[in-house]
């Protein structure tokens, strides 16, 4: 488990006084301007010297992502926007840095701005998070006054601006393209890519997107050392993370981790245990709704990390997983999330438009027993149409869960029709 | 006439009016004296901040948020105030232990409801935290006008 000394976040819980002075005395605000003297290259090689991988759910590269951005500026501004659009179902990990530690993700905010060549920084913050909206602009407010941010941030002689802005609530507006059309003042459908933002980003200018944690840890990357963050996990998997425990174990949470430990011992230390003991485990979701599921049996030996859950055909994503226990209609499960991602589906592409509407129908009838056997792998066909053929994500999304499901659960959907077509269903499945 | 034609300040008047003119039945909006035990004062806060909370989650749109604290939450608030007030943090952490927070929610839906906010009118909430920053009442202390 994650020493007390290696945590970056001090405050998760709320428990400290989460003003400039609180978050001072963490340890926070602790020589930035001589991490800015030390310049744009020193700051974009060490990020990519600790292997921090974005944490929004793709896992690319942050540094790598960082030196994208073009080097001298060709007259237009550079912008950070930073993706505080958390409405990943079960991910609730970005609010608690938010609410409570919000000057990491301002001192972040300016120390990758500075790295980018950006003297102007956008927080992108969910609609729902009111609260967090609270806090996060008065600790903004704070910073402002005390010098921190502004002109002559922290004395280092850059200017920086950091404008905090509300969602209305939509999903998709946390993919970043569409999030970049939401802050122009557009509607939030997905643009095509190329350009990348890092070329044409927010109002046509070099712009790079980055999650609230991967913005938040990179203060202390940068005062304990790459060396320090890249100790921590397997190989490509490095640092420590904030991590969430959702469903069926007995004390649900959101902590700081290390990387590339099982996932046993994540929810036997952090979740207290599943609800009933290990053997009641039917299932996780590893990290956000279209993670794809994996079943008890492979997770014996399960490395909760980006490359062991891409090796076995799911996603490490947010880090915040959705425990199953065999209480759980994995069927029913799998098609309310095929119901989510048709509601939010921003219409723009037609495989997703009608593809999520259409996954939904099918999942509608497996869950009751009505379809046929065959129409698993008409699904499962339709979800290979959808994936890969849509502008964004969303519609990849939409399909690996229930790809996932017929993958590891097909003799449950199986069962479950020939027991509706011989008049056994009963309470086989939940109405 | 249905309470649907009513407008929310003709329903707060006739709330008013249902009170009485001494309003004494309504929980109070005073802060407890100074003789009041560590336990009470602790929940008189407690409920304070639920009622600013609840009257912030639904108002933001209409400009009213919670004041900036460097607590967050009712209760690690309340407590936290009242140990920079000087109380004793393990006093306080088994008055925690010991309260029924059934109570405290009823008392804070019942400052409210005494005050005209009805639980299914949002916007019934935001005329009572309007009032309550108007007064500079403790509730509206809490609260913020953006």
């Amino acid at each position: 488990m994650l020493k007390d000394e290696d945590r970056i976040f001090t405050n998760l819980y709320g428990m400290h006084d989460r003003t400039l002075a609180g978050a001072k005395a963490r340890g926070h605000w602790d020589g930035t301007a001589g991490i800015l003297a030390k310049g744009r290259d020193w700051i974009v090689d060490e990020m990519k010297a600790s292997g921090l991988r974005g944490r929004g759910g793709a896992g690319f590269p942050t540094g790598l992502k960082w030196s994208f951005m073009p080097k001298e500026s060709d007259g237009r501004p550079a912008y950070l926007v930073i993706n505080a659009d958390e409405s990943e179902p079960a991910t609730c990990k970005d609010r608690e840095i938010m609410r409570h530690d919000p000057h990491t993700l301002i001192e972040g905010a300016l120390i990758a701005s500075f790295a980018m060549g950006a003297h102007t920084s956008y927080i992108y913050i969910r609609g729902e998070y009111i609260r967090e909206k609270e806090a996060l602009q008065a600790a903004i407010d704070e910073a402002y006054d005390a010098g921190m941010i502004g002109k002559n941030a922290c004395g280092s002689g850059w200017d920086f601006d950091l404008y905090l802005h509300h969602g209305a609530g939509a999903y998709i507006c946390g993919e970043e393209t569409s999030l970049l059309e939401s802050l122009e003042g557009k509607k939030g459908m997905p643009r095509m890519k190329p350009p990348f933002p890092a070329g044409a980003g927010l109002y046509g200018c070099p712009t790079t997107v980055n999650n609230v944690e991967s913005i938040a840890v990179v203060p202390t990357i940068l005062r304990r050392g790459a060396t320090w963050f890249s100790g921590f996990g397997r190989k490509n998997n490095a640092g420590t993370k904030l991590m969430g425990l959702t469903g069926h174990v007995n004390t649900p949470c959101v902590f700081e981790e290390e990387m590339s430990l099982s996932v046993r011992e994540i929810i036997e230390k952090h979740g207290g245990g599943i609800r009933g003991g290990w053997d009641n485990l039917k299932a996780i979701i590893p990290g956000g709704a279209s993670c794809p599921v994996l079943p008890r049996d492979a997770l014996e030996d399960a490395i909760f990390d980006f490359d062991w859950m891409r090796e076995n055909k799911s996603s490490f994503g947010t880090g915040c997983m959705i425990v199953m226990d065999n209480s759980v209609d994995v069927v029913k499960a799998v098609w309310r999330l095929s119901k989510f991602f048709k509601h939010e589906s921003c219409g723009q592409c037609t495989p997703c438009r009608e593809g999520t509407g259409w996954m939904m129908r099918v999942m509608d009838r497996l869950v009751t027993g009505e379809a046929e056997v065959e129409e698993i792998d008409m699904l499962l066909d339709v979800t290979k149409q959808v994936e890969g053929h849509t502008i964004c994500a969303l519609g990849d999304a939409a399909a690996w869960p229930i790809q996932g499901l017929i993958r590891h659960f097909r003799e449950e959907i199986e069962d479950r029709i020939k027991a509706k077509k011989t008049g056994r269903m009963g309470a086989m499945a939940a109405e | 006439m249905s309470l649907r034609l009513l407008s929310i300040p003709a329903l707060l008047a006739l709330l008013a009016a249902c009170q009485g003119p001494s309003g004494a039945a309504l929980p109070s909006a005073n802060a407890p004296a100074r003789s009041a035990s560590l336990a009470e004062r602790w929940e008189h806060r407690v409920v304070t901040i639920s009622v600013a909370e609840r009257i912030a989650d639904q108002c933001y749109a209409e400009g009213i948020s919670l004041a900036p604290s460097p607590w967050s939450g009712a209760v690690t608030r309340a407590t936290e105030e009242l140990v920079a007030e000087g109380a004793d943090r393990a006093a306080l952490d088994a008055v925690y232990a010991n309260h029924d927070f059934n109570t405290s929610a009823a008392s804070a839906g019942a400052y409210l409801a005494a005050r005209g906010a009805l639980p299914d009118v949002p916007e019934s909430l935001c005329a009572v935290g309007e009032a309550e920053i108007a007064q500079g009442s403790e509730v509206g202390r809490v609260l913020q006008k953006l």
